[in-house]
């Protein structure tokens, strides 16, 4: 039985490297690439004309938010409604689709399978501090855990967060999305554990407990409520 | 006005400057042809520079314009191959002397090109970027059987073709062990 599964295993890897040296071989670029006219282009890449077009794409986006929000205020304000949110550098996102909610949710869940629990944080301005549990330093941050977006208990209260990769990579945003599981090497007896963060995702959270998520248009709000549901489903 | 990024324009010149011959790569992949892929790569980085505070680093750029190129090619019908009859024979058969290499390269585009977009990104996530069964159904947000089963008929297609051996492989076996169950 464990001849068969070895050969099968075998048998895979080949299968893998052959079909890997094939796909290799079909991406390169070669003088007759398959188009059908026209010589194949030299340049191998796109050159400041596409940065141009980012940032064009970029500004209509942000019209096209700002927009969208002027009218949701003017709604709110024919409504009564005197609250009036305070914007960041880019405006409010649009609501999130089903498919962006359920990818977020599969984005997570991959992470959950690797031991890390999505909490619903706050995360104080101390995003930076030296962090030294007697072998190794780092940089770390202090985190408050709300709320866990799984099933599972989460770390109550004040957490420590190792952040060695990258300090500034985390959203402009004092309450986050974050993944985090205990660390491998903790601090001496007595001290708060250490917890680690998965590198991604990490997503924003705002004051009206909307949690901002990647769509394939851009920026998609949408309920925590909304995300822990999800994520639920398998 | 003044559109510029400062740091969000460096970091991602940078990153389209390292990676965009990968990119490419991945793009020709999806599309079968050199400038269907250049539209596929830039529509991506496009997006990608909308999302650069978001994304953060650069290592998680490149995931992230890879993801959106296979979502892209699912979502735009014009990307699709599907005006396209998979034809009995390559149609471009290899001359005697011909470079070995060009005519593999030739014979697994054209069979690319006769997949459909659900089945060529599984394979070219599958195989060429070497992800795992999970990793590929969280991209294309779908199952891992889904992938399975697509990776199955892909495989399929490339035995059909002669490019692989003519021996059921371990990936067609549990496709079809899946797709019986």
């Amino acid at each position: 039985m464990d001849e068969r599964r070895d050969a099968t295993a075998a048998d895979a890897a080949v299968d893998s490297e052959h079909v890997r040296r094939l796909l290799s071989a079909a991406a390169e670029p070669d003088g007759d690439s398959g188009d059908r006219a026209g010589p194949p282009r030299q340049r191998t890449t796109p050159g400041p004309d596409l940065l141009v077009r980012a940032r064009r794409s970029l500004r209509r986006r942000r019209a096209a938010l700002a927009a969208g929000t002027a009218a949701a205020l003017a709604a709110v304000a024919f409504a009564g409604t005197t609250t009036v949110n305070t914007f960041r550098d880019e405006a409010a996102p649009t609501p999130a689709s089903a498919s962006c909610v359920e990818q977020a949710a599969a984005d997570l869940r991959g992470w959950v399978d690797k031991g890390y629990q999505p909490l619903h944080v706050t995360v104080g301005d101390d995003k930076r501090i030296p962090m030294d549990n007697g072998t190794t330093q780092g940089f770390g941050f202090r985190a408050t855990a709300k709320s866990s977006l799984t099933d599972t208990r989460p770390p109550g209260g004040r957490l420590s967060v190792w952040n060695p990769l990258h300090p500034e990579g985390l959203p402009d945003s004092t309450e986050l999305v974050l993944l985090l599981r205990q660390a491998r090497v903790q601090p001496e007896a007595g001290a708060r554990p250490y917890y680690d963060v998965a590198p991604r995702p990490a997503y924003p959270v705002s004051a009206d407990g909307k949690v901002t998520l990647p769509c394939q248009d851009g920026d998609g709000a949408a309920d925590l409520q909304r995300l822990r549901h999800a994520l639920g489903q398998r | 006005m003044d559109s510029r990024q400062p740091g969000r324009d460096e970091a991602f010149t940078a990153f389209v400057s390292n990676r965009y011959p990968s990119l490419l790569r991945t793009g020709r992949l999806l599309t079968g042809t050199e400038t269907g892929a250049q539209d596929l790569v830039q529509e991506a980085l496009l997006r990608t520079y909308r999302s650069w505070r978001r994304i953060g680093r650069t290592e998680a750029a490149e995931a992230y314009t890879r993801t959106t190129m296979v979502r892209l090619l699912g979502k735009d019908r014009r990307r699709r191959w599907s005006g396209e009859v998979p034809a009995g024979t390559l149609p471009e058969v290899p001359q005697p002397g011909h470079d070995e290499a060009v005519a593999t390269r030739v014979a697994v585009r054209e069979l690319l090109r006769s997949l459909p977009a659900g089945q060529r990104a599984v394979l070219v996530l599958r195989y060429y970027h070497q992800l795992t069964e999970r990793e590929v159904a969280d991209q294309l947000g779908c199952s891992p059987g889904t992938v399975k089963s697509r990776a199955a008929r892909a495989l399929s297609a490339l035995r059909a073709r002669g490019l692989l051996t003519t021996t059921t492989t371990a990936a067609e076996r549990e496709g079809q062990h899946g797709r019986e169950a």
